[in-house]
């Protein structure tokens, strides 16, 4: 029987996996604040690409 | 919502945001992350001899610390695209099988066959990771069309980098056109705005795309023919064309199959005329070509690799072509230095022309 209760049980694989979650994260975090900014009137459309990268820009440093 | 493709096509507001997720994201795979890269493959080969092809680059990029967060993002991307779009396309999918229904005032022809062969590599690849691909189903085609406009919003939006391929055409004045592997059509759109009395044809392997092209082309009053056949074997009379094109595709083909079409494309040329075909070549800077093909591979282009090693001026003279040609093309007059300084990351095209005697 393996050690489920102590083994590391999460792979090279599943970090791939995590990684992409943590991602979708940021972009259902992006859709609402682009939701919350048109809400608040501070959704200037022709600024939401430089709003959006700098957020991503922020959340994806620790990859670059 | 109007029956309109563009229409069922076009973003909605709230779609907005996470089609500039996917732009930002790649903002920051071809910025910072590929910044990162430069410099760890700058420290790596400083002080010894600088690799001159990406051959002998290979193993010093396949050891840089960065490389599996680039190609890790670089993936991510691609699915995120498809299936972000694919959503998208879900939601409007009744009133995309309408739009594409035959209609009386359908423009030009359309030819699909009941009983088609497709090609092995076809069948069997799903090129860009595009689930499924682009020929089973009409889904598949709009996931396509809408992801394609994703990839090159800003500048591709309204079809302009095929509008310049069409504009940059020096081919006298054509009066019979063949547009080959025309996908959705935007190179076919194009060389009808740009040859409003010639007779346009496109062909292609996916059925979908054809009727997604005929709709579109109907909505813009451009007046061509659409017809279901493979580029290996061209269904057309020996001399039938005065121009034949190809946009971004022989790079998807096996070496054979890219021979093989471009002799059927010679053989239904007449004398005296021209082939062109658009396609993404390496730049010549080590790290950028080794990375540019990480990235075919990612994105699954099988034969990326084999066919950027190839000279496609010496295939197609070895194609029955007399003369041949290829050099860079450079539609928007990109920045200066942008292909030749390596800390920025460029998407490069080469213009590929052949004339048959
Ligand atoms: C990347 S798309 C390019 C479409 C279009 N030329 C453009 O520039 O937008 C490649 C196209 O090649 C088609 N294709 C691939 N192999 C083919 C073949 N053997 N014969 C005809 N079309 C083919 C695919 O169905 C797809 O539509």
């Amino acid at each position: 029987m393996k050690d489920l209760a102590n083994a590391k049980l999460l792979g090279d694989a599943d970090l791939d996996r995590i990684t992409s979650v943590v991602s979708n994260l940021l972009e259902e975090v992006i859709a609402l604040s682009e939701r919350v900014a048109k809400l608040e009137g501070n959704g200037d459309p022709n600024a939401a690409q430089d709003r959006i990268n700098e957020i991503i820009e922020r959340v994806l440093t620790p990859l670059a | 919502m109007t029956d309109s493709i563009f229409d069922i096509l076009a973003w909605r507001d709230e779609e907005i945001p996470r089609v500039r997720t996917l732009l930002g994201m790649r903002k920051f795979w071809s910025g910072p992350l590929y910044g990162q890269l430069r410099e760890e493959y700058e420290r790596m080969t400083d002080g010894k001899p600088t690799p001159e092809t990406a051959d002998e680059a290979w193993p010093i990029v396949d050891a840089l610390p960065s490389l599996p967060r680039w190609a890790w993002l670089d993936r991510h991307i691609q699915d995120r695209l498809w299936d972000d779009v694919g959503k998208m396309v879900d939601d409007r999918i009744e009133a995309l099988s309408r739009s594409l229904q035959p209609k009386n005032d359908d423009l030009g022809t359309l030819r699909i066959e009941a009983d088609f062969t497709y090609p092995e590599y076809y069948e069997t690849i799903d090129f860009h990771r595009q689930d499924g691909g682009i020929w089973r189903e009409d889904r598949g085609a709009a996931v396509y069309a809408m992801g394609a406009r994703v990839i090159h919003v800003g500048r591709n939006n309204d079809f302009q980098l095929h509008d310049a391929f069409a504009d940059s055409l020096d081919a006298g004045e054509p009066q019979e056109i063949l547009d080959l592997a025309c996908g959705f059509g935007k190179t076919t759109f194009s060389l009808k705005k740009k040859y409003p009395n010639a007779h346009v044809e496109g062909i292609d392997l996916s059925a979908p795309c054809l009727r997604l092209g005929r709709r579109m082309a109907t909505e813009m009053g451009l007046d061509i023919d659409w017809r279901q056949a493979d580029m290996e074997h061209l269904p057309y009379d020996d001399n039938a064309f005065d121009l034949v094109t190809t946009t971004m595709t022989l790079h998807e083909l096996p070496l054979d199959a890219i021979r093989q079409s471009l002799a059927e494309a010679c053989r239904v040329l007449k004398p005296g005329g021209t082939l062109v075909a658009l396609e993404n070549p390496l730049v010549g800077e080590p790290l950028r070509d080794v990375l540019t093909q990480y990235h075919s591979q990612i994105i699954v282009e099988p034969f990326h690799y084999d066919f950027r090693r190839a000279d496609m001026a010496e295939f197609a003279k070895d194609a029955g072509f007399t003369e041949a040609e290829t050099h860079a093309w450079s539609p928007f007059g990109d920045k200066p230095g942008t292909a030749t300084n390596p800390r920025s990351w460029v998407t490069p095209w080469s213009w590929i022309q052949a004339y048959k005697a």
